[in-house]
């Protein structure tokens, strides 16, 4: 018997070390790439002619879509951002999806909006809109209510209202720099091939003062638990995705701010309600749509434009907001489980969907286990020493060269946080959040694989204290 | 064995994690350290800098002794500084001098065509040569070490300042960074073409497009290509000319378009004419591009025809609005929205009942830019019309454009309520009465205007209309509640009639 468990204890170390061992070197590649086309990026910022697109005529009409939800504390310096926004045309679309607060009559108030019936011509499947509030005074303005059908469907309708050929995500608790959306476009606009999806880097606002829809200071947020979130933004930003794109294997693009080509979206069915994080799913049902028709496109990320969103702040709220990424990834490796190590699907196939699968999707599993199993089986005999420590460092260690690199990254390319003691408070929490944080989120993201094999799929709502005038830490 | 590997493996990964973390600890501190160093020179020598500069500009500096001040700078941060200032003005003949004596431009000549050809073309840019020589592209194969990034950043960084500088010079260094052989160069040196707007690049940027649209875009994006040729100022129309009849239809295409954004542009500071181009874009346009058989053509070249507001051009443009390609017709319809071309108002009106509902919004905004005549036939149409999705358009642009608002506030005092009373009973029978509900619900509003719009609203209301009337009638205790409450008595009253009579 003892040596059955032996056994048992002996195979589940080796997949762990396996795990362990495949997904620090992945992680490894993709800093390098990243390192790379960062940098080379950030060499030429200055250069990529952002005046000549402000000013061109050639420059493409963008759609800003703002799915709303109950989002009355922020929406107002979410409008307010996007219409001052340095871009020639763009018009901008706020869906109120069935708000039960006051997100409808903040707007209403606000930008005196009236109450119009104006025609529907629905390009994708989408519950029907119920009323349209227009001002003539601000032109580039409609928002459109309708009854609560989730973040897909009110993302659905925004693109069925819109006009130009190009529409950008945001979410209504964000704030979009100036510049970002020309930022954004750029790449689209000099690139030879059909650039599909343009992702832009995602930042968190917690600490920084807001006055009137911009980030006037940015500073640090006061708790332990927003600066490890901090960090953790920089890692996913400045890491995964760049080098991703590099590869033309984007799998992930940020709903929070994302810039897509309107009639490819509308061409592969919109986004659908089916999973919990349709900004991912999109993705996959666009390559899936491309790569079966064999068009030639390009989805690019950009380090340098950049939203600030506001991140849960709370245990609580952070441990929803993590169950349902994941929830959600899972999905949509699920749906498009067909495209994994499907040569038909290039690198995007064969490494980016395995990658995001086994190690992104399930990998949690492995490592919540392995945090119990591990220190279980040296304690009991079954495992030596030397493969303790290294399991154990892989753990605790390793994440700490990557967080210091990514912390690194940002201050050798964006610099946004200006204060030197700023810097180094977050190459303390490089080291900090790899005791304790990233466990708690393997655990919150076990919990969301076990919400998927309990087919509990309900979309837990994080609620947020709203972005002011006053310090955003201290708005709650 | 294998145990002991492991531990000699845990030993090195954690050196190396330490190591590698020890360096990026390093670097970052360093370049902290580095760049609050570097913005201390570069900050002191912009203040020292500076003062030499507005001794030249006010004329108590010699170039000469201008130069050789601003030559001293050999740090980086004060060679940035000098950039820095210089930049601003980097176009003007006396900068580009002034960068040339200080050895700036053969410095980024250096790093962008390398050390063997940059003397010779230094030389040349500098020598007042204002032509380019036009000499056969090369191809550059994919594995060129060129092509890539990491070899070419600097290039096109380089590319970007030289592009930068006095008209002729750049014009020089520009085109040759079009043989560069990375595209990321190319295309900043497309970019610096199109600020330059010499006429004899034009050739050049026809080149690069046409290697865009053949080679099925592997080299300079085609907006890129587009974006340089919509920078040029309508005197060098000229230029165009004979690329309307390129073989290619996507270059026929952006060269329209171009001329179309040019006129555009142009438009929107000047007046202009016919008399504004060349009789072989006329000829073209007017003959030749309105029966091209390229969609994409036929529809921009509208938006050139508008200007010349000539007998031709009016029947050119009716034609295109009578295309059988809804995208010609939408850019046509588009483009007759001009206060010069009233006589196109009948054709336009043709258009309201389009069976595309593009074409539809597009004429509505046109005839909204003919200001009351066009409006009125926009009243017109919307009464009489039966087309559903006609109506449907003319509702939505009559309330997005403020016209139904000012309907609203005018139509008490409003000689022609008869007319005003028509489209609202019209936006009623459409449901499209969304502003007249809450008109009539609007305490602030005048009396007056709220019982116009009730008298029209209860012309045979249906049911979302009748339950906002009884609302007005039980909050409102004013004239206007008085009014609500008779009429759904008189409602009620001839529904009972009629229920007797059955």
């Amino acid at each position: 018997m003892q040596d059955f468990f032996l056994r048992v204890f002996d195979y589940a170390n080796a997949v762990i070390l396996l795990y362990a061992l495949g997904a620090n070197a992945m992680y490894t590649l993709l800093m390098i790439a990243s390192l790379y086309t960062v940098t080379m990026h950030s060499k030429l910022a200055g250069h990529y002619g952002h005046d000549e697109i402000a000013a061109s005529p050639v420059t493409p009409p963008v759609a800003l879509v703002v799915p709303a939800y109950n989002e009355e504390g922020g929406i107002v310096q979410t409008v307010l951002s996007l219409l001052d926004l340095n871009y020639p045309s763009k018009e901008i679309i706020v869906v109120d999806d069935g708000s039960t607060d006051g997100t409808l009559l903040s707007l209403i108030s606000h930008f005196q909006l009236t109450a119009m019936s104006l025609a529907y011509r629905p390009s994708i499947k989408a519950k029907q809109p119920t009323a349209f509030y227009h001002n003539p005074e601000y032109p580039e303005l409609t928002v459109v209510t309708k009854e609560n059908g989730g973040k897909p469907d009110a993302v659905n309708v925004g693109i069925n209202v819109a006009r130009s050929p190009y529409f950008a995500t945001i979410d209504a608790d964000s704030l979009v720099e100036k510049d970002a959306l020309l930022r954004l476009i750029a790449p689209i606009f000099h690139s030879p091939v059909n650039t599909v999806v343009s992702g832009g880097i995602v930042r968190m606002s917690n600490g920084c003062t807001v006055v009137d829809g911009k980030i006037r200071e940015i500073d640090l947020p006061t708790s332990w638990l927003e600066r490890c979130q901090i960090v953790e933004y920089m890692r996913t930003f400045l890491f995964g995705r760049p080098a991703w794109a590099f590869m033309n294997a984007t799998f992930i693009a940020s709903g929070a701010f994302c810039l897509l080509h309107r009639e490819t979206v509308v061409l592969a069915g919109g986004y659908s309600s089916d999973t919990v994080a349709e900004d991912c799913d999109i993705i996959a049902s666009v390559h899936e749509y491309l790569r079966n028709k064999k068009w030639k496109y390009r989805m690019v990320f950009t380090s340098d434009p950049v939203c600030w969103t506001e991140a849960p702040r709370t245990m609580s709220m952070l441990a929803r907001q993590r169950r349902r990424w994941q929830l959600g990834l899972l999905q949509v490796v699920m749906k498009h489980n067909h495209m994994i190590l499907n040569p038909k699907y290039g690198i995007l196939g064969m490494v980016s969907m395995p990658f995001h699968a086994y190690i992104e999707a399930f990998g949690c599993v492995v490592e919540t286990i392995g945090l119990i199993l591990v220190p279980f089986s040296f304690i009991v005999g079954a495992m030596p020493l030397s493969l303790f420590l290294l399991l154990i460092f892989l753990a605790f260690g390793y994440g700490t060269m990557l967080s210091v690199a990514s912390v690194l990254m940002q201050e050798s390319t964006l610099r946004r946080y200006p204060k030197a003691s700023d810097v180094m408070t977050l190459l303390g929490y490089s080291f900090l959040e790899n005791i304790g944080y990233r466990q708690l989120l393997s655990f919150w993201r076990t919990q969301g694989v076990w919400r998927y094999v309990a087919r509990m799929r309900g979309w837990e709502v994080v609620s947020k204290a709203g972005m002011g005038t006053v310090k955003a830490g201290a708005a709650s | 064995v294998l145990l002991e590997n492991l531990t000699a493996l845990v030993l090195w990964l954690l050196v190396t994690v330490l190591w590698v973390n020890a360096v990026f600890l390093a670097f970052l501190i360093h370049r902290r350290v580095s760049r609050k160093r570097y913005f201390i020179i570069k900050d002191e020598a912009r203040a020292r800098y500076r003062r030499i500069i507005d001794q030249l500009n006010e004329g108590k500096a010699t170039f000469e002794s201008a130069t050789a001040m601003l030559a001293s700078a050999k740090l980086e941060p004060e060679i940035e500084a000098v950039h820095d200032l210089l930049l601003p003005k980097m176009e003007s003949e006396d900068v580009t001098k002034l960068l040339y004596g200080i050895g700036s431009i053969e410095r980024w000549a250096r790093v962008a065509f390398g050390r063997n050809r940059c003397g010779a073309i230094v030389d040349r840019a500098m020598s007042g040569e204002s032509n380019v020589h036009k000499r056969a592209k090369q191809e550059v194969a994919w594995l060129h070490p060129g092509r890539f990034r990491v070899t070419s950043v600097d290039r096109a960084r380089a590319m970007s300042y030289l592009g930068r500088l006095y008209s002729p010079v750049a014009l020089i260094f520009a085109s040759e960074g079009l043989h560069d052989p990375a595209p990321e160069v190319r295309r900043i040196a497309m970019t610096a073409l199109g600020r330059n707007r010499h006429p004899s690049a034009i050739p050049l940027i026809m080149e690069e497009l046409d290697s865009t649209v053949s080679r099925g875009g592997q080299e300079i994006s085609f907006r890129s290509a587009r974006a340089a040729l919509v920078s040029y100022p309508i005197q060098h129309l000229a230029a165009f000319a004979p690329f309307l009849r390129h073989k290619h239809p996507r270059v026929r295409f952006a060269v329209i378009d171009a001329i179309r954004d040019i006129c555009q542009r142009t438009a929107a500071t000047t007046m202009v004419t016919k008399n504004d181009f060349p009789i072989e874009i006329y000829n073209a346009c007017v003959q030749e591009m309105v029966k091209d058989s390229y969609v994409d053509v036929r529809a921009r070249v509208a938006g050139i025809i508008r200007y010349f507001r000539d007998a031709p051009a009016l029947d050119a443009l009716k034609s295109l609005m009578n295309d059988e390609n809804e995208f010609v017709r939408l850019h046509a319809v588009r483009a007759s929205g001009d206060r010069h071309l009233v006589d196109l108002v009948p054709s336009l009106a043709e258009r309201l009942d389009d069976d595309s509902w593009r074409v539809c919004e597009a004429t509505i905004k046109s005839l909204l830019v003919f200001g009351d005549k066009g409006q009125e036939v926009l009243f017109h149409h919307f009464i009489a019309s039966e087309s559903e999705h006609a109506c449907e358009q003319l509702a939505d642009e009559l309330q997005r454009s403020g016209i139904v608002s000012s309907l609203l506030a005018t139509c008490a005092r409003d000689g022609h309520f008869d007319r005003t009373a028509a489209v609202f009973r019209k936006l009623t029978m459409l449901q499209k009465d969304t502003m007249l509900l809450h008109a009539i619900a609007s305490p602030d509003l005048d009396a007056a205007i709220r019982l116009n719009v009730l008298n029209v609203l209860m012309i045979e209301p249906r049911d979302e209309v009748v339950a906002a009337v009884q609302l007005v009638a039980q909050t409102d205790s004013s004239v206007v509640g008085q009014r609500a409450t008779a009429l759904l008595a008189d409602r009620e009253q001839q529904r009972g009639y009629a229920a007797g009579a059955n």
